[in-house]
Parts: structure tokens; sequence; C-alpha cells
């Protein structure tokens, strides 16, 4: 009698449990690669991409002038032409368009003042500063928008509905609402059209923003550019009151809306 | 099977992306716009450059639509101004939305107008968060014509952005003391291409543009009397419309030019009467007694006039149906109101509100919605609707000197369209 035995030789209804293990696993890890498929782990794109800096050099861009906090300034991405489709674009005369003609003359203009050039952009670091070391005041709203009791009056809407009725949290939401205000700049010819984008942005545990994409399209590509520029152009966000931080990393839906 | 259970249950209660907070924004700011110093041809004075530029630059500032990005900041010039002849991402840095580049083609230019003596002004208008031209047009006239041009290619950039009628050539006629009489000129909304229409050395007032906008009638004291005349600006012919024995002033065209109210005093009391706009002949009374009844203005649908009476002590808003009756009071406010001029959408009036000092307001016809333009600005007056709805012209002193100004319909957004003083009672043609 041979000490050494083969599977075949084990009984059927002793096998049966671990086949239903070992297919229990397989079917286990296919469904975790495939959820795993299905989540976006792209890594995230950095604040200004190494070509983008490229590009500006190659329109002989004074380096004194250039900004010297450039993680405040990030280059604004359009979203991909296939995440919105355009619904209502502007009035167009592309059919209008002039005869190509080049080359374009000598340029006649002086060059650019970098003095002049680093004062706008200084000028809106301390816009951006105000808004987010301050409680800014509110900002000049176009004819368009929403009353200014639309913001300041706006629920905090919290995943977790005991914070919509907390003062601290509503003005902590009503801050950040200003900031995303004060760079939300559609094509006016989009507005009053009541097209509504949601942007999220994911933040580290530090405020700094870290990733923004287009989570809900308002199915209008000018209105989805602008609000994902809106975003775009803050780097950071204040930290939310004391007893609402938990030392982890959060996620900020942000909801452009047309009132 | 529990533990398969257990894992697709783990999977599936995965939220994709738990965000704690959701955030409202409500609104938006106004779009960052830049116009880029356009591309001349060689040897052209660079002043026109200046010139074709600031005038777009102010046209499109005083929308109040846009916020624009300082020449001096801009980082790209000089460069192409047709697509891929230049790069976004320096316009990006400056947070720029929208960018519109000029290039101007002399008189002669092969492709522009080899054989005449116009030249061409090229427009693009780019969208540049999306990287993408939204419209382009070339526009013609004479180097004598470039201040025209200028003003239709911000009408483009309007069209392109905003989707409205460009007004940056519209005509205000407005009244003008600067010489020490008060003559009634032609201004562009600009606050240039100013011209006479009377030169009488007399005092004329209430400049009213007819529906076609070819004949504007006014008050001039001309022959010693208050009387409304109106002059064919096509043909420079003058006929009177009204010459009472009293004062005939503040006349006011019905929608379809036939028929012109006038305030007419006859003895000692000033009612407002309705008559032929063509023979001048008087079709009705409207109203009588009970104070002075002035400033009469048609309804856009010319079944009633607005106007501002003293029936019921001060001055306050009536209205009254132009086929006749008893005239509706409209402002029920502790003030004195004055100058009443109806919407074109006949939603709003506005007024002059005189309570120490002089303010515009806006009223629906019904009473209700009381809106304040002005306040502790300066004495503002005289209001007048764009064509549109959307903006009024005033004259403000909150400046100093009386000029005229601009205000969107709102009140948010206000310009000063004339550098000049000694301006009142403006009233916008197109």
């Amino acid at each position: 009698m041979s000490a050494h035995h083969s599977l075949l030789d084990v009984p059927r209804e002793h096998l049966t449990p671990w086949i239903v293990v070992a297919v229990g696993l397989h079917v286990t890890g296919a469904l975790t690669l495939w959820a795993l498929a299905q989540l976006d782990l792209q890594p995230r794109r950095p604040l200004i991409a190494p070509e983008e800096t490229i590009e500006v050099a190659l329109v002989s861009l004074p380096k004194s002038a250039l900004p010297q906090k450039a993680s405040r300034r990030p280059v604004p991405q359009a979203p991909p032409r296939d995440q919105a489709p355009a619904v209502e674009p502007p009035p167009r005369q592309s059919d209008l368009a002039v005869p190509s003609k080049e080359p374009d003359p000598a340029p006649k203009t002086p060059p650019a003042d970098p003095r002049k050039m680093q004062q706008y952009l200084d000028e809106l670091d301390k816009m951006d500063e105000l808004l987010e070391e301050l409680d800014a005041p509110e900002g000049k709203v176009d004819r368009d928008a929403a009353s200014p009791e639309g913001i300041e009056g706006a629920p905090a809407l919290g995943t977790t509905g005991a914070m919509s009725s907390d003062p601290e949290l509503a003005a902590y939401v009503a801050r950040i609402s200003r900031i995303f205000l004060e760079n939300f700049r559609p094509i006016p010819a989009v507005k009053g059209k009541g097209y509504s984008a949601r942007v999220l942005v994911q933040v580290d545990r530090e405020g700094r923003v870290v990733d923004r994409r287009i989570q809900a399209s308002s199915g209008n590509e000018f209105w989805d550019r602008a609000a994902l520029s809106a975003t775009e152009a803050v780097v950071s966000l204040p930290l939310p009151p004391e007893r609402f931080r938990d030392g982890r990393a959060d996620d900020f839906v942000i909801r452009f809306e047309d009132p | 099977m529990r533990p398969l259970f257990l894992v697709l249950a783990s999977l599936l209660a995965l939220p994709a992306w738990a965000a704690r907070f959701e955030i409202p924004v409500q609104g938006s700011r106004e779009l960052t716009l830049a116009i880029a110093a356009p591309v001349m041809p060689r040897g052209d004075p660079d002043q026109k450059a200046a010139l074709l530029r600031d005038t777009v630059e102010k046209d499109l500032a005083m929308t109040g639509y846009f916020e624009m990005v300082p020449l001096d900041a801009h980082i790209e010039r000089g460069m192409g101004v047709e697509p891929g002849s230049f790069p976004f991402d320096p316009w990006r840095m400056l947070r720029t939305a929208a960018l519109v580049k000029l290039r101007v083609l002399p008189a002669g230019d092969t492709s522009c107008d080899p054989a005449g003596q116009r030249m061409c002004l090229d427009v693009f208008i780019y969208d540049v968060l999306g990287q993408e031209k939204l419209a382009g047009k070339r526009l013609r006239g004479t180097p004598a014509e470039v201040l025209s041009i200028a003003h239709q290619a911000a009408d483009e950039v309007l069209l392109a952005l905003v989707g409205l009628r460009g007004f940056f050539g519209d005509v205000l006629a407005a009244v003008q003391d600067r010489t020490g009489n008060k003559e009634i000129w032609l201004v562009g909304i600009d606050g240039a291409r100013a011209q006479a229409v009377t030169r009488n050395g007399s005092i004329n007032l209430s400049p009213a543009w007819s529906p076609d906008h070819g004949t504007l009638a006014w008050t001039s004291y001309r022959r010693g009397n208050a009387d409304v005349y109106a002059k064919d600006l096509g043909t420079g012919a003058v006929r009177t419309v009204s010459a009472s024995p009293g004062v005939d002033t503040a006349a006011s065209f019905s929608p379809d030019g036939s028929l012109v109210a006038v305030a007419r005093s006859e003895q000692g009391d000033t009612d407002i009467f309705l008559l032929d706009a063509r023979t001048g002949r008087t079709i009705r009374r409207l109203t009588q007694g009970g104070g002075i009844d002035v400033s009469p203005h048609f309804s856009p649908d010319g079944t009633q006039i607005v106007f501002a009476s003293e029936r019921s002590g001060g001055s306050q808003i009536y209205v009254v149906d132009v086929a006749g009756g008893t005239p509706r009071r409209v402002t029920n406010l502790r003030g004195f109101f004055t100058d009443p001029v109806w919407s074109p959408d006949g939603g709003a009036i506005a007024f002059v509100s005189r309570d120490g000092r002089f303010d515009i307001m806006t009223i629906r016809p019904d009473g209700t919605g009381v809106n304040r333009l002005t306040q502790d600005q300066g004495d503002n007056e005289d209001p007048s609707w764009s064509p549109d709805g959307r903006y009024l012209v005033f004259t403000s002193t909150r400046k100093g000197g009386r000029r005229i100004w601009l205000s969107t319909a709102n009140g948010r957004h206000q310009v000063a369209l004339t550098d000049d003083a000694g301006w009142s009672q403006p009233v916008w043609s197109r």
C-alpha cells in the first residue's frame, strides 16, 4: 500500500468544501479587481504641469515677471470634450470668419511691463488671500447673480444632516461658497438658463486642494469650463471649524448654480 | 455562500466619493476679458492702435458684464490674431476667460479693399478656457470712420459673449448749456460725436424721439413762449407741433408715431393733452384741474400715459388711459416724485425722487416693487431707458458738474458717459 495519495484518491465528498472555497476566492479576487478598475486611480495631476511651464517659456515670458507663488495660480484645464456636450453655446459667427492672412505684421507693441504684470498678479493674490484668510466681504456680484441672501443664507449642506442647522458650519459653508463665487466667471451668454454643474474638490488634511474634477456636468461646455476653472483658481481652502475636523483629507462638492 | 455575499456587500457599500461638504455657489462674477493690443500695419501711428483698442475696451466696460484685464499686465504681445498663431497659456495665467484680438488692414490691402479707400478691422473673439474661437468678423470703413468701426467691433464682442445687440453706436439727444444757452445736441453713447440740433440762442428743453428716430421734438422758447417743435433730422425741416398761448412742453410720441402727448397750461393750470403728431390738432384733454400735471410719457403699448401730478399735494406719479378716464395713482410713497418714463417692456416706470437730494428710482406700474438706483451720490435726474430696457441713462452731479451716466436697470453698475459737464435730459435713440 503506497503512502502517497493523489487528489484523485480523495473521496469526492471531502473535496467539495475546498472547491467552494477556491471558487469563492477566485470570484472575490475578480470582483475586487473589477471594483478597483471602476475607481479612478489615475495619478493626480500636478498643479502646474512641466510641459505647460515649457509652453509659457516659449513665449519669452520675462523671468522676473513670473509669479513667485506659482502654486497660487494653477493653469486651468478645460474639461474633456466628451464630458460636457454643448447644448446651448453662445451665438457663433464662425461662418463670417475672416479669411486667413499670414504671417501677421511684425509686432509693434512694446514688450510687457514685468512690474505692471506682477502688480496685477499680486492684486489677484491679495484678493485670494483676503478671501482665504479673512471672512472676506461679499464680492461685487453681477446683474445676473443671486441675491446676496442666496449666499449668506445658504444652508450648510454637509452630507450629515445634523450639520445643516449648525450656525458655525453654515458660516463656514458660506465662506467657502464666496471663495468659489469670486472665481466663477461664465460667459454671460450662458447665464440665465438654469445650468448647474457639480465639481468634486479634494483637499488634503491641511486644506490644500489636490484634485478637482467635474462630478456632474451641467450639459453646457462653457458652464462646465467656467466651473472647473473656478476651482482651479483656488489652491487651498480654510479648514472646517475645529469641531468638524477629523484630521483626514476632505472632499467638497461645489455646486455651481445659475440662480 | 455567506463569505461571498459579505465581500460583494462590502464592495457595493464603498462610496465612490463620500464628500463631507456640499457647497452651493449661486451667482457669478463678471467675465474676465482681455483686449489685446491691435496688430497694426507697418507705418501706422500707434496712437490709432491705442484709440481703437481703448474705444473697444471702454465700450465693453460700460456694459457691466466684464472685468477687464489691464493692457500693461498682458504677457503675450504682438503675436498673431488667428487661431494657432498665439499661445493661450499666458492669458490663462492672468485668469483671462475671454480674449479679443484685433488686426487692422490698411486701405489698399489686397485682402481687404484693394481698389477702394476702405480699411479693414478683423475681430477675433476667443474662449480662453476652451482654447477656441467663438467668433470672427471683418469690418470695413474709411480711415476717418475708425471710431465707428471700433464701436462695431465692440458690438460684435457683446453679441458673441453676451448674446445681446450692441448699443455702442447709439445716439442720445440731450440738452447742453455750455454756451450759456440751453441747446439740443446729439451725442454718442460713448460721450463723443456730439453735434448740435438747435443753435437758436434760446432755451431748448425736453427732447423726444419719434418712434422711427427720424424726428426729434423738443420744447423751445425761441419765440418767447414755450412751444413744442419737431425737426426732421433727415431734411432739417422744423415744424411747430404745439403752440398755445400758454406753456406747451414735454412732448412724448405714441408708439405708432401718430399722437403726441404734451403738458399745456391753460387758465393757470397745467394739464395733459393729446395731439395729432402731424397737424398738431388737439385730440383730447386727458386731465383737468386738481393741480399741475406734467411730464407725460406713453406706455409701450400706447394705451396709457404716465405723468407727474400735484393733485394730491406733493408731486406723485399717476397713470391715465389714452382713451380718457380717472387717473390712477402709482406712487403711494412719502416724497416728491417727478419725470416718469415707462420702460420698453412696460414692466417698470423710472422716475426721480426729490427728497433733499435727487435720486433715480423705479416702480412697477401697479405701484409695487420700488427700487432705488442711486443714493448719496450727488443729484441724479432725467432717466431715460435704453431700447432694450436693460439700461438707463441719466444725469448726475456725483463728480461735479452735470454729466450723463449709464446704469444697468437694477442700478448695480453705473458709469459716466460724458467727460464734460453741462448736460441734462438725455433721451436714448438707437
